[in-house]
């Protein structure tokens, strides 16, 4: 068969074949990349050539929040006690810490002290180092590659002396004892630093368990909890979690985790988006064929006459099917490449095993969805009168209609789903403390020399007109709040538990979080030396002046804890607190209550807090720049910071985008759905001009008819435009149920739930017939305005 | 060369059946030239359809070339037809993405004859048909007249024993009308056997035999 012939005739199909090209294109890229991406959240952890047999240890406590630490102490013994854990390695976090070389100091931040045997158990690669010494001396340290150059430069490493000082570690000098290659990206955890951690001190770890046999897991469970119970006595019920390590990434739903995990629902949505997406661009192909087939029928006919048989039919359907596959894989693979970097993945690699069988499969389905309406009606291709006419055979249309309203149910539930999550991510922004505004400034946990010049620091800052507020806070929002305390309101027996979170006086005004009763603090009357004085004191078991009072603040939701039925019963209240460290001032008066307010995260529901001010516990530093001025008020920011701290570089970040990690797996759901409910839109409309031009085509003489039995032109493009109009209200019938089950499922993820009100579905709905309708409106009326003389005539 | 008996063609539809063919008898002889007229819908182009090997026949028998054909099945019609039957049509039936070399050319690639072969027998009936000027253009460039040549071309370009033709001149004017009888009357004086359906009068007398026939039936057959 004449190859050109094809091509002429693929030319002349071109702009049928462009609308599939683009769309196949639009897919494959789509196919590629969330295959890159859902291969590289899979991987993780797999890299540890024990992988398989390993566990991570957590304990839970009635119902409370699941915590992905352990409080180790006179746990190792019970450990070592069973014989189905072969090894275990404990870990903690320091968050923030000041780390000396050679006289020069930075404040590192997330890293760890681990067990001796870390680097037998895992996998990270060592460049220096043997792995079962190398953690072996109370004083060895190991520092990632990255960091080593840093720090030395071409020097060697080994046997440097670096100290490292915190809040919750001990002064210390440590020698450099090995280098670690950087972390893989597909780790659960990443850190520049490890150093061997002292098994005499109790504290929260991370425990992980190496077992004997993967399936041991239920019988550790039992025993893990069997011990406790033995030596702990406690009145909780406690649960064993064993998180195999290759689950903790995507599995896990623990509080204080290593780092901010994925989440295995959202690899269900970007599959589940794919396989609609796929869906909606192989329909069109579908659609496509079967209109070029029944064009290409007499074609066929004429060739089967001079003698071609079936298989010249199929090499005819195939070379354009074969081209259009393999450029839209072309097409595809190149916008993937060029796209992936902004996206911010690892750049895609065409030619691994798992791309080129993806390729293969989809050149397949491709072809074999192309070769549907020849393969279906082949038997058409016969010539079996002389007198056919040459306009195009007829088409069957009974499927196309079911095929349509799937195409739109599809279209129409992404849409929902693609307004939901904006609503749910619009309600992140809004409940959350500070989520809407982008100019705020904030400095994870600072080292006690910066803490004391806070104050000076706020005073400096706020001179200048750029930068409006500033405040101080113990932790910084988005992040878990597990420090409570005991107190015991007065003429009240019972003590109650109450969380706790310090702040400045001016956190409230800072991020506008409203009283219900009562005011805010007046300022903090202690200066940093003084309550550090204090503090020292109490802990070395000094006497201290027993008429120090403080005031606190209660949330709504701590009145009903601590049994007060209005806010204003709270106001004036005496109350006297027990905690292990933070009672040096025990005692004091409740001087407003505030409404609740978000400051975690809002998967979890509002606690309730007490919340009170403290000098050295109030580790954070935030501040506010006027709006429009963060640029020159970040310049302003450092200058200020260099003076008043000329011996710590500043490491600051913006809340944005601590909230952009806390809820990266929301925010990129929203944005990745947005794109495919999009790209669905613009596929099934292109389908939808193409069938509607098919259909003026066809119905070209009933129109000419019509319009001389008096039709208006009006009347022509409501008959036309009400077959899709009947046909997407049935999809949204369908697919209206289905996206708010969906999304149900979704949001129970959270405690504050956006609520899905009906007309969010009619939206979705109503904007799909509009621009669909909008789409196939010019055909409408230019088959309406026809002269029906010209038709009458031609027919 | 053809000998039909008791032929019957009935379509059926899900409420009518209609009887195309009513148990028709006819010989054609090898080199004889017959036109089958009647009104329309009388069932000539079913007729010609069914010897054209396009179409089975309801019941009856079919012998082309002794060999009974009525009955076989579409891959066995094809491979009975390739090479033995040309047809050529009132509406030209040419392939519009092909050029007319391209168009004439058709019927050799499926027969698998050698390029060079080809080539030379397409310049050979290209010029016969006085059209090879023409060979690189496409059917839309063409006059009627010229397009029937091409279709025609096509139709002998495999030295067919028999060439069907439906209305061959139906679509054109006088003058191109008279050149396309010109060169089937030469196609059959030199030894093709040609059955035609036509509805003109002129066009029928250049036959041998003319065939009436009417509601399906043959009512009246005349020699010339």
């Amino acid at each position: 068969m004449n190859i050109t012939v094809i091509f002429r005739r693929l030319v002349k199909s071109s702009s049928l074949r462009i609308v599939n090209l683009l769309g196949l294109s639009v897919i494959f890229a789509c196919l590629l990349l969330s295959y890159q991406y859902i291969r590289k959240e899979l991987s993780y952890d797999r890299f540890n050539e024990n992988a398989d047999h390993m566990v991570r240890l957590s304990i839970q406590y009635d119902d409370e929040p699941l915590d992905g630490r352990l409080y180790l102490q006179n746990v190792e013994s019970e450990l070592e006690k069973i014989a189905e854990i072969e090894q275990f390695v404990s870990i903690s976090k320091v968050n923030t810490a000041v780390l000396t070389y050679a006289g020069e100091r930075r404040i590192m931040n997330d890293f760890y002290a681990v067990s001796p045997n870390f680097f037998e158990v895992f996998s990270y690669s060592l460049a220096a180092g043997d792995p079962s010494t190398v953690l072996k001396s109370p004083e060895s340290i190991l520092v990632s590659h990255s960091l080593a150059q840093e720090l030395f430069g071409n020097e060697s490493p080994l046997g440097k002396e670096l100290s490292l000082e915190g809040r919750r570690m001990d002064s210390k000098t440590y020698f450099v004892s090995g280098v670690f290659d950087d972390f893989p990206e597909n780790s659960h955890f990443h850190t520049d630093l490890l150093f061997h951690r002292r098994h005499d001190v109790p504290e929260w770890t991370y425990v992980y368990l190496l077992l004997n046999d993967k399936d041991g897991i239920p019988q550790v469970k039992k025993q893990v909890e069997a011990h406790y119970d033995a030596f702990e006595n406690l009145t909780e019920k406690v649960t064993a979690h064993l998180m195999p390590l290759t689950d903790i990434h995507l599995h896990s739903r623990a509080q204080r985790e290593m780092e901010h995990n994925g989440n295995i629902y959202y690899i269900y949505l970007i599959t589940g988006a794919n396989i609609l997406l796929l869906v909606v661009v192989l329909f069109n192909l579908w659609l496509n064929h079967s209109l070029l087939f029944s064009y290409n029928k007499r074609y066929y006919q004429l060739l089967r006459l001079n003698g071609a048989d079936a298989s010249t039919i199929l090499y005819n359907e195939a070379i354009p099917a074969f081209l259009v596959g393999l450029l839209s894989i072309l097409f595809g693979g190149i916008a993937a490449y060029y796209l992936a970097p902004t996206l911010h993945f690892a750049t895609v690699n065409l030619f691994s095993h798992g791309t080129i069988w993806l390729t293969l499969c989809f050149w397949g389905i491709t072809l074999f969805v192309s070769f549907i309406p020849a393969l279906a009606s082949i038997s058409s291709t016969m010539f079996i009168s002389t007198r056919d006419s040459l306009s195009p055979t007829r088409f069957s249309f009974a499927n196309i209609r079911y095929m349509l309203v799937m195409q739109y149910a599809i279209v129409i539930f992404i849409v929902i789903i693609s307004f939901g999550i904006s609503r749910q991510l619009d309600l992140i922004k809004t409940t959350q403390v500070g989520g809407k505004t982008e100019n705020i400034l904030v400095m994870e946990e600072q080292p006690d020399d910066v803490k004391e010049r806070y104050e000076l620091l706020k005073t400096e800052l706020l001179k200048h007109p750029e930068i409006e507020e500033a405040t101080t806070a113990f932790q910084l929002p988005g992040t878990a709040i597990r420090d409570g305390i005991n107190l015991t309101v007065e003429g009240k027996s019972e003590s109650q538990f109450l969380p706790i979170l310090l702040v400045g006086e001016d956190f409230f005004s800072f991020f506008d979080i409203k009283f219900i009763a009562g005011k805010v603090f007046d300022p903090y009357k202690m200066t940093y030396k003084e309550e550090s004085d204090i503090l020292m004191n109490y802990l070395a078991g000094k006497e201290i002046p027993i008429d120090l009072t403080e005031q606190y603040m209660l949330n709504r939701k701590a009145l009903s804890v601590l049994g007060f039925n209005s806010p204003e019963e709270a106001i004036g209240k005496n109350i006297q607190i027990t905690h292990g460290s933070l009672d040096y001032v025990n005692k004091g008066t409740i001087c407003g209550v505030t409404d609740d307010f978000t400051y975690i995260n809002i998967y979890e529901e509002s606690i309730p807090m007490l919340i009170m001010q403290r000098q050295m516990f109030r580790h954070c530093f935030m501040l506010k720049f006027g709006p429009g001025k963060q640029e020159e008020g970040v310049k302003i920011f450092n200058e200020v910071w260099n003076t008043v701290n000329p011996d710590y570089p500043a490491n600051y970040s913006f809340l944005q985008d601590v909230y952009g990690k806390v809820y990266r797996n929301e925010f990129n759901a929203g944005r990745l759905v947005n794109l495919f409910s999009l790209l669905c839109l613009i596929i099934a409309n292109l389908g939808l001009i193409i069938f509607m031009a098919f259909i003026v085509k066809r119905r070209r003489k009933e129109i000419a008819i019509r319009k001389v039995n008096g039709a208006q032109p009006g009347q022509i493009i409501r008959m036309l435009n009400m077959n899709f109009i009947y046909r997407i209200l049935f999809a949204f019938v369908i697919a209206s149920p289905l996206a708010w089950w969906v999304m149900q499922q979704w949001l129970t993820d959270f405690a504050h739930k956006t609520t899905l009100d009906w007309w969010i579905f009619a939206l979705a709905g109503i904007a799909v017939l509009l621009i669909s309708v909008a789409s196939v409106s010019w055909q409408s009326w230019r088959a309406s305005t026809q002269n029906p003389a010209e038709v009458v005539k031609s027919e | 060369m053809i000998k039909i008996n008791e032929l019957k063609k009935v379509f059926r539809t899900e409420e009518v059946e209609t009887i195309a063919l009513n148990n028709i008898s006819m010989e054609v002889k090898e080199g004889e030239f017959v036109a089958v007229m009647g009104p329309s819908g009388c069932g000539k182009s079913t007729l010609l359809n069914i010897l054209g090997l396009l179409d089975n026949p309801t019941s009856g028998e079919y012998y082309l070339d002794s060999k009974e054909v009525g009955h076989l099945k579409e891959k066995e019609r094809t491979q009975t037809r390739k090479g033995k039957i040309g047809f050529v049509f009132q509406s030209f039936n040419l392939i519009e993405e092909m050029t007319v070399y391209e168009n004439v050319e058709l019927p050799l690639t499926y027969l698998k004859v050698k390029p060079s072969e080809r080539k030379r027998r397409v310049e050979e009936v290209l010029r016969r048909m006085n059209i090879s000027h023409r060979a690189g253009h496409f059917p839309n460039q063409l006059s009627g007249g010229q397009q029937q040549r091409v279709a025609i071309a096509r139709a002998v370009i495999a030295n067919p024993k028999l060439i069907l033709a439906d209305e061959p001149t139906g679509n054109l004017d006088s003058k191109n009308g008279k050149d396309v009888m010109d060169l089937l009357t030469e196609l059959n004086r030199e030894g093709t056997t040609i059955v035609m359906v036509t509805h003109s009068q002129h066009d029928a007398s250049f036959a041998h035999r003319i065939v009436n026939l009417f509601d399906g039936q043959i009512v009246t057959e005349v020699q010339m």
